[in-house]
């Protein structure tokens, strides 16, 4: 079986996920998160998988089309997350639309405010229920303690101070 | 399913070789003492597992002609899992939301003044900021004169495509 056509599903995948995305993400959905990205993924892949099926395709194709499509799909979750969610990047993006692309410090925090990033991070926890509020106050839930936890101990494992 | 034997072999080495990402990592950064380089250091470290994979594949294996649908399919599989574990270093070394989580532990309960001021086990949200800064400077994204920031033409390209796919995806400013 030719190399091509045992990579093709995966390609086909791929391009049912784009599709999908970018028109979900113009017509239906608000909340723009990973997780749907990653059912809508997994979704494309099970229905090319099976398209393949019955139009008779060696099974073969799974060996290479299973990890093909999952490490495109973990690229452009990269370039997704690294975009989107990129403090680094909202800065150059705010530079960048001053004209002469040139911005003092103080008026990068006049249209990036520093807190926002802080109240932005802190719904999304509680949304997720990381954290609960209790008046003005933050605390960890028990997933969000059990994740913290963890954390700290790679963080030791590792050997990294200064995160963040 | 024909050539079942190939895959298994391809997939065998590559969770071998994957192993050896965190193993050589951990050493590295407790030998160098540079946690700074934690997420560029994935990169060699994937580089030797890569080395790693195709001395242990091609050892056991045919030449290359017959063997190339299962190198496809171990290189795939060693990518996405090299890509997992940069992401996991990336957030757990950088993860801002992570950082919340792990302050707010360690507070127990805190108000919004207290996260901000104690950012980063006390490193504070400017602090915060200016890392921010300081890496965009050394990796050419920007220059900075007294407290002006000017962006490079690599860092208007960055921006370029950063609006580019916001605006495409209409995912707002982000951040």
């Amino acid at each position: 079986m030719s190399i091509l056509l045992l990579a093709a599903p995966a390609l086909m995948a791929l391009i049912l996920f784009l599709g999908t995305h970018v028109l979900l993400w113009h017509v239906f959905v608000s909340d723009k998160g990973v997780l749907l990205l990653a059912k809508i993924a997994g979704g494309s892949y099970v229905v090319v998988a099976i398209g393949a099926y019955f139009l008779g395709i060696d099974g073969e194709h799974v060996w290479i089309s299973i990890p093909l499509f999952s490490f495109c799909t973990l690229a452009y979750f990269h370039l997704y997350v690294g975009t989107f969610r990129s403090v680094s990047m909202r800065i150059l993006e705010e530079i960048y639309r001053v004209p002469g692309h040139k911005m003092a410090l103080a008026d990068l925090e006049r249209v990036f405010p520093k807190e926002f990033l802080f109240t932005s991070r802190l719904d999304i926890l509680e949304e997720h229920r990381w954290f609960h509020k209790n008046g003005d106050r933050y605390a960890c839930t028990s997933k969000g303690a059990l994740f913290g936890k963890m954390i700290l101990r790679i963080r030791t494992l590792y050997g990294i101070k200064n995160a963040g | 399913m024909s050539g079942a034997p190939q895959y298994l072999l391809a997939f065998f080495i590559t969770l071998i070789t994957a192993a050896s990402i965190p193993a050589l990592h951990i050493s590295v950064l407790h030998i160098f003492q540079k946690p700074e380089k934690t997420v560029p250091w994935t990169f060699g470290c994937f580089l030797f597992s890569f080395v790693l994979w195709n001395a242990l594949f091609f050892y056991t294996k045919d030449p290359i002609a017959s063997a190339l649908p299962a190198l496809l399919s171990g290189y795939a599989l060693l990518g996405f899992l090299w890509l997992g574990y940069m992401e996991m270093m990336f957030k757990i070394y950088r993860g801002f939301s992570h950082t919340l989580v792990t302050d707010v532990l360690r507070m127990q309960s805190a108000t919004l003044t207290d996260i901000t001021t104690n950012f980063a086990e006390g490193v504070g949200m400017d602090t915060m900021f200016d890392r921010r800064i300081e890496t965009l400077k050394s990796t050419h994204f920007l220059t900075q004169q007294n407290d002006v920031l000017t962006l490079t033409s690599k860092g208007k390209n960055a921006a370029r495509m950063g609006i580019f796919f916001k605006s495409f995806l209409k995912l707002g400013k982000g951040g």
